[in-house]
């Protein structure tokens, strides 16, 4: 983010760990909104103390983000709630892979003239009512508001070809008494023991973390069109962004079983 | 005495760009096998006005 230091008693642009604006009102500016307010957040310290490292203070942002999130395990989210915390009622289809799933999907405009509501009583339409299963690898994760964790999932790393990613996501959990429960509820706790076991439990946080080598896995769940974001900017990291050609998803992942490195 | 021009590691696609990355951590299986998180300051595309670049 390019950061002015035009007048005096901005700190030096090198110190600068976040840039956090802020709009009318003391809020934080919403999406769009101009802020009106700017918090520079820097590695700077007194004279006397010890300057810690950016990579320190970024790492205190993050556990700070943590926290912000509401807790527990629960969905904490309206959108479309019924479609994102139930499994449809179908066999599960078999793919290859993530590029063999995609070339399946109906075309984004054909589900944009849909015109599928987004309140949270709005269910499956035909066209996500199906299950899918396939090997697949988790490139980058971070973790919602709402308790999702958002994975970016494509093909092996060695697949050759243009690289083709999707988001698949682990719903934050549904009341105890839905159907669905038992299941989402064990497919987070697959990934959770995963990264209890291989990376001591760091989980991702708000912003993406991405994984080298990406971490395979078999996954299974619904498909799911993420009609919030039919315009405007959409789901996924800057970096995979251009390599993600749908708002389709799997939401909620229903079974996953995540490998260690070979 | 000859002088190689040091050649930039070829990085695989799905890597993050590397001005995102704010922290890299290591982790070895007893295996011997190596993983890495490249933690960044990348968020999905709608949450990017309000990005904390961290």
């Amino acid at each position: 983010m390019a950061t002015s230091n035009a007048r005096p008693g901005l700190p030096n642009p090198k110190s600068i760990v976040a840039e956090i604006p802020f709009g009318a009102g003391g809020a934080e500016a919403p999406g769009g909104a101009a802020p009106v307010y700017r918090i520079l957040r820097t590695n700077e310290v007194d004279g006397y103390e010890k300057k810690p490292s950016k990579a320190a203070v970024a790492e205190a942002m993050f556990v700070e983000a943590k926290k912000k999130r509401k807790p527990g395990e629960q969905f904490g989210g309206t959108s479309r709630r019924i479609a994102k915390l139930s499994v449809a009622d179908v066999k599960f289809e078999k793919f290859a892979d993530v590029a063999a799933l995609i070339a399946t999907l109906p075309a984004h405009a054909v589900m944009v003239k849909k015109k599928i509501p987004t309140d949270a009583k709005s269910n499956r339409v035909a066209e996500e009512k199906r299950n899918v299963r396939m090997e697949a690898f988790i490139y980058a994760a971070s973790v919602e508001d709402d308790n999702d964790y958002h994975l970016i999932l494509g093909r092996a790393p060695d697949a050759g070809g243009s690289p083709v990613y999707m988001t698949m996501e682990l719903s934050g959990l549904p009341p105890s008494n839905m159907k669905s429960h038992a299941a989402l509820k064990a497919a987070r706790e697959a990934f959770k023991k995963f990264f209890a076991k291989v990376f001591n439990g760091d989980l991702p946080g708000t912003s993406y973390d991405f994984y080298d080598p990406p971490i395979r896995v078999e996954v299974e769940g619904s498909l799911f069109w993420d009609a919030s974001h039919a315009k405007g900017s959409r789901p996924g990291p800057q970096s995979l962004r251009p390599n993600m050609p749908v708002v389709w998803e799997v939401h909620p992942i229903s079974k996953m079983k995540l490998f260690p490195p070979a | 005495m000859t002088t190689k021009k040091k050649k930039k590691k070829p990085v695989r696609p799905g890597l993050p760009a590397e001005e995102s990355i704010v922290e890299e951590k290591v982790f070895v299986s007893p295996k011997g096998a190596t993983y890495r998180i490249l933690r960044t300051n990348e968020v999905d595309g709608y949450e990017e006005k309000k990005k904390r670049k961290r």
